[in-house]
């Protein structure tokens, strides 16, 4: 029989990284119980060094998944509760006269943290939206006169409701663009619900569950810049491209459920694919991106990037439908 | 698919791969490997998508084939990965080890493909007179 051959990288600490990350998903798992999937693909957000935006019904452990990898990667976190009243300088801060000694004082706002959870994004106006989305591109905020560097690392966590439609601002595509993943968080199972009954967060503060931390924000600057160490081949550019081109031509690669595209993914959707498919590899403490990284990553990468007509929502076909259908077609280099 | 096309599309691929042994070392004949293991698959083992070798690995593990196929093909493919997505150009040595692990490959199934064609004329079937 042959061999697995494993394809561990020669001369880094990939396999220490590897390890630490298990630690950090273990940690999590004391508390948040049956989201396993997602916390693993925050962390990888986290390490590609991008956002994530994440739709899912209420009570799913959302914020909680937030608040425990912030303790245990040693982060500091904020969390907005997004409203139709939130002004942006809610969100970044304000100059202010101070009335002792007559001078003006920066009054810095939750977004500097580390971690940010923004609360139903969608409930706020577009202005007050696009506050957010700028710091995020930017990583960094004007206050007055003064532009403010976010410190490293700056992770964002949006949510959405997919439920409540009413009285919401839904982010325009130029703005859902700057999210690395867009997430979609299910329920848990029955077996994992009847768990979180047993250690419900309710009955005891979350402090009482003693949550270590296991690494610093340093660390996570290092495996972000290792991870974009991680090396890749031309093959590897040529087939993210093909793949993004096929949500624009979807008829050359004879995609059948391309007929419900209306606008494919830009240049930035191979950007973040590119991105993303190294913290894959890295993760999987692989030292060069193979094509298996980019189909890891490709649909949460996508599925936000691709706008489908009226069609789509008759015939209930969903892009997630459609990017496994390229993932199908376009050949593996 | 019938068993003559079976073996003709092995033979083909057999020929295709003595071709490549012919011929000198040329790091570009790594993509015609790569391409005619692509086509191998997808018609041999009728599959309908483009896979990678961790999708091939789940693939065949529900397949009724023997586990030294199954390891077989994942040793192939993971040896095509690991010289296609290495940023170093591959070697001699390299190319020639997977063109002969895979040229190997193929004589044995045209070699079983044979055999099950021998065993069908004398077999069961036509000795009461009836097909399959």
């Amino acid at each position: 029989m042959a061999k697995k051959q494993k394809t561990k990288p020669k001369g880094t600490n990939i396999n220490k990284y590897q390890k630490l990350i298990a630690k950090i998903k273990a940690e999590v798992a004391r508390v948040v119980v049956g989201q396993g999937v997602i916390v693993e693909k925050m962390i990888l957000a986290l390490i590609a060094n991008g956002h994530v935006l994440v739709e899912g019904v209420p009570g799913i452990a959302k914020s909680l998944i937030v608040k425990t990898l912030a303790v245990t990667t040693g982060c500091n976190q904020s969390r907005i509760q997004f409203t139709v009243d939130l002004l942006p300088t809610d969100i970044v801060g304000l100059t202010t006269l101070a009335p002792d000694n007559k001078t003006f004082q920066v009054i810095k706002g939750p977004i500097f943290s580390n971690f940010v959870m923004a609360d139903e994004i969608n409930r706020a106006p577009p202005k007050t939206q696009s506050a957010l989305l700028e710091a995020m591109a930017e990583k960094q905020v004007s206050i007055g006169k003064q532009t403010y560097r976010l410190s490293p690392p700056f992770f964002v966590m949006a949510t959405q409701n997919p439920i409540e439609s009413t009285g919401t601002y839904p982010l325009p595509e130029a703005q859902k663009d700057r999210f690395l993943f867009k997430l979609l968080i299910d329920y848990p199972e029955i077996e994992d619900e009847e768990k979180i009954i047993e250690q419900n967060i309710m009955h005891a503060p979350f402090e009482s569950y003693g949550i270590k931390k296991i690494i610093g924000p340093k660390d996570i600057i290092e495996m972000q810049q290792k991870s974009m160490g991680i090396k890749h081949t031309e093959r590897i550019n040529k087939y993210i491209v093909e793949l993004v081109n096929a949500t624009r031509n979807p008829k050359n690669y004879g995609i059948v459920s391309g007929k419900y595209i209306n606008l494919g993914a830009s240049p930035r959707a191979s950007i973040n694919l590119f991105i993303a498919a190294k913290a894959s590899a890295f993760m999987s403490g692989k030292e060069f991106v193979s094509p298996q990284d980019i189909k890891n990553v490709a649909i949460d990468v996508l599925r936000h990037r691709i706008m489908l007509g009226y069609k789509a929502q008759v015939e209930k076909v969903s892009e997630d439908d459609i990017i496994r259908e390229i993932l199908a077609k376009v050949r593996v280099p | 698919m019938e068993k003559k096309e079976v073996i003709n599309l092995l033979s083909k691929a057999l020929s295709k791969l003595k071709y490549l042994q012919s011929k000198p070392y040329n790091k570009d004949h790594l993509d015609e490997i790569s391409w005619i293991f692509s086509v191998f698959i997808k018609n041999y083992y009728k599959v309908r998508k483009e896979m990678t070798t961790d999708e091939l690995a789940k693939t065949i593990k529900k397949r009724s084939i023997s586990n030294a196929e199954k390891a077989a093909l994942i040793d192939i493919s993971q040896k095509l990965d690991n010289i296609k997505y290495q940023i170093k150009a591959p070697t001699k040595a390299q190319f020639s080890e997977i063109l002969s692990t895979f040229t190997k490959f193929i004589k044995i199934k045209i070699k079983d493909e044979e055999e099950v064609k021998e065993e069908k004329k004398t077999g069961f079937f036509k000795i009461f007179g009836r097909s399959k």
